[in-house]
């Protein structure tokens, strides 16, 4: 692809507080990445988004989708499995950012093979590095 | 009839005939001795002849010849002067008569001799014959017999009683019985009086008691059954004794199996009854009284259907069926009703009964009364059931513990950590703020959100111990938990210029991350905990009989002794906010530690420092089963 650095990335979010979308925002920003954020705060609107049905019918795969583990209604779990089986988002690569899982939770996400897994840090200089992460993941795929 | 006349007419003409023969030989005979004897003893050959008749051919045949001897020898031999003169004279006459009268009086007495010789002989034959018979019968007779005379001396002995005394009969015979054959009472162990008298004089058939027992020669006893009768003769005189009498011992021990059975039958607790084909009963033991209510005398003859609950009568002729099949039924459980109209759980063997050919003829039946198993069965399941709830309450209220534990540290982690980063982000947005006022107070949040989530990280591992876990398989070198402990606490044992020294510590079989937490509790206590000295750290173990025990010395300010026992209860804190703490590492201490079936205790004073020690099974060094 040509351009890729002119092009604006897409990202796609599922993050039900707003604010962790606020950080993510400003790690976003202070890492330098030039993106469109798509957030949706619940699971089922996630669902829709990755299975490309509804509102989101013909929305394009994003160039990186950030999924929060503990979601409403439906969990991040549950998007990670329909995402990986729309073959539309093969390809795309998935950051974890969620709080500490437990096991069996943690176990089923790497099953369902994730680029990246970020337990939410308290701490205001590991969350701005979040940024960091997500452009390198950015820059390997596209 | 004509047999006997045959027989006679045969006789009469023997005896005719041998009277003319010997009349003839006796006149042949006379002429031969005639010019010896002259005219002397005209008679005496028929004479001769006579008596020999009378004693061989009877009375009838002398008879005979004392006529003809008379008559030949009156003409031939009774010689006169005057031949031709047969009985001249007076003389003559008188010869003549007086050899007859003399001829037929010795003939007759000869002949009555003769009777009397042959009746006798007949008599001992007919005794030796029937001698004969009776030793022939007695030994063919399977009991003992034994023969005496009126004097009570043996007269016979079959071989049974000459192998039941131990004796020949040719060593008893003529002997008193008394001699050989001695009964006693089984019981007493006295002697009896001999039978033997008592049949002689009253003549009757008379027995032994019950118990008797013959003593033999060599003192055992041997039981037997004894019967004495009168030997009487053809006149009916009594002329001896016979004993008959018999060994009874396994007569005696087939009794007694008897007696034993029934009286088993008679004290069983269980109900042992019996019943015919027609399911009436026939014998109803007390057991069976005791468990239904009912005598034998009330249940013998009645339908098996009396003690039947009503709903289940119907089975009766199925068993029947069964029993006829020649089945046993075993541990049939069945509703009876007693005679109060009680229900009650019994529990029933079920046997056919055969009669001698090998017929069936009824069954009997062991009932036994299962109520209290019965009820001890249902006590224990509704017992278990309890269990089982009150376990899966428990298992339940685990569950919601270990659900309260991860909701309180993820959870509740969630907004501080909001919090913290917030500030951070604060302060990050008011650079060189000139009043310092803004800065110190994010640092108190700061501060405050961080002991909160220490806090509930604290609280998140000692939920977690309490959970059951599985038994660790692995090692664990204590020397490598003690060494990342000291890395874990570098910071605070560099700021404090701590020293900690160990001795060389074993490898046992528990959990790495428990015990790193026991020894960094404990250690960072004694530094948390120190006096004005710098923290002197001191870790020793030495092996008891059957378990480890460990210690963590320091020289701290120690701990005054009424607060020993609190210090492991969570949340108990002795010191303020000036020593941070969140009062759960001890607590976390002793879930270690008892979890491995160990005991830790604390022993200090004030000012003098404190030790902690604790124990652990050596069982869990190896290999750990169960806690």
């Amino acid at each position: 692809m040509d351009g890729a650095t002119n092009r604006k990335a897409r990202i796609f979010l599922a993050e039900d507080n707003s604010g962790d979308v606020e950080l993510l925002r400003i790690a976003l920003k202070s890492a330098e990445v030039d993106c469109d954020l798509l957030v949706v705060s619940d699971g089922r609107e996630a669902l829709d988004f990755v299975r490309q049905q509804g509102k989101y019918e013909n929305h394009q795969p994003p160039d990186l989708a950030v999924l929060d583990l503990n979601l409403p209604k439906n969990d991040g779990l549950e998007v990670l499995e329909a995402l990986r089986a729309n073959s539309a988002f093969e390809g795309v690569p998935v950051a974890i950012v969620s709080s500490a899982s437990a096991p069996q939770e943690l176990a089923k996400m790497l099953s369902l093979r994730v680029d990246r897994f970020i337990p939410k840090p308290a701490d205001l200089d590991l969350y701005l590095r979040i940024g960091t992460t997500l452009k390198e993941l950015l820059r390997t795929t596209s | 009839m004509n047999e006997q006349a045959e027989d006679r007419r045969k006789r009469f003409l023997i005896n005719f005939t041998a009277a003319i023969a010997a009349t003839a030989a006796a006149t042949i005979v006379r002429f031969a001795i005639a010019p010896f004897a002259g005219p002397a003893v005209p008679f005496i050959t028929y004479f001769v002849a006579a008596l020999i008749l009378a004693w061989y051919y009877g009375f009838f045949s002398a008879v005979l010849c004392v006529a003809f001897g008379s008559a030949i020898g009156s003409r031939y031999f009774l010689i006169h002067d005057e031949p031709g003169h047969v009985l001249a004279t007076s003389n003559d006459w008188a010869a003549v008569i007086g050899f007859a009268i003399v001829a037929l009086a010795i003939s007759l007495l000869l002949h009555l001799l003769r009777t009397a010789f042959d009746r006798r002989k007949a008599t001992e034959n007919a005794e030796r014959e029937q001698r004969r018979w009776f030793e022939a019968t007695l030994a063919s007779i399977g009991d003992a017999v034994i023969t005496t005379d009126l004097e009570g001396r043996v007269v016979h002995a079959n071989s049974v009683a000459q192998s039941l005394l131990g004796s020949t009969e040719r060593k008893m015979s003529g002997r008193p019985l008394n001699e050989f054959f001695r009964v006693i009472d089984e019981v007493s162990g006295e002697e009896l009086d001999s039978l033997v008298p008592a049949v002689l004089k009253t003549g009757n058939v008379v027995g032994l008691p019950e118990r008797s027992a013959l003593k033999s020669t060599d003192g055992t006893t041997i039981p037997i059954d004894d019967t004495a009768a009168p030997i009487r003769n053809a006149g009916g005189r009594i002329t001896g004794t016979v004993l008959v009498f018999r060994d009874v011992t396994a007569r005696r021990r087939a009794e007694e199996t008897v007696r034993l059975l029934a009286s088993i039958v008679e004290s069983s607790q269980d109900a042992i009854i019996t019943h015919d084909l027609n399911g009436r009963f026939t014998t109803w033991n007390q057991g069976a009284e005791r468990i239904f209510g009912y005598s034998a005398e009330e249940m013998i003859g009645q339908p098996a259907s009396r003690i039947a609950k009503v709903e289940t009568e119907n089975e009766i002729p199925e068993v029947l069926r069964r029993i006829q099949a020649g089945e046993r039924i075993e541990q049939y459980l069945a509703v009876r009703r007693t005679k109060s109209g009680q229900l009650i759980d019994v529990s029933i063997i079920i046997s056919p009964i055969y009669d001698e050919l090998g017929r069936i003829s009824g069954a009997s039946k062991i009932a036994r009364d299962i109520g209290a198993q019965v009820r001890a069965a249902a006590q224990l399941a509704q017992a278990n059931a309890a269990l089982k709830s009150s376990n899966e309450r428990l298992a339940r209220f685990n569950e919601d513990l270990e659900r309260f534990a991860f909701v309180a540290s993820h959870d509740l982690q969630e907004p501080l950590r909001m919090m913290t980063v917030y500030s951070q982000l604060l302060a990050r947005s008011f650079p060189g703020q000139p009043n310092g006022d803004v800065n110190k107070y994010i640092d108190y949040m700061t501060g405050g959100a961080r002991r909160m989530r220490e806090l509930l990280a604290d609280l998140l591992a000692f939920a977690e111990l309490g959970a059951r876990g599985e038994q660790p398989t692995a090692s664990t070198d204590l020397n490598l938990v003690l060494d990342k402990v000291t890395q874990n606490l570098r910071a605070s044992i560099d700021e404090t210029g701590a020293t900690i020294r160990a001795e060389h510590l074993p490898v046992v079989n528990v959990y790495e991350g428990h015990f790193i937490a026991l020894f960094q509790n404990l250690i960072s206590n004694a530094i948390k905990y120190r006096g004005t000295e710098k923290p002197e750290v001191r870790v020793f173990v030495e092996q008891n009989t059957g378990d480890w025990r460990f210690g963590v010395a320091d020289n701290g300010i120690g701990i005054e002794r009424e607060y020993l026992d609190r210090i492991f209860v969570p949340f108990k804190r002795l010191h303020g906010a000036n020593i941070p703490g969140s009062g759960i590492g001890l607590a976390i201490c002793q879930r270690v530690i008892e979890r491995y079936g160990g005991r830790i205790w604390a022993e200090s004073e004030a000012g003098r420092g404190s030790t902690f020690l604790f124990t652990l099974p050596q069982i869990a060094r190896t290999k750990a089963e169960g806690h």
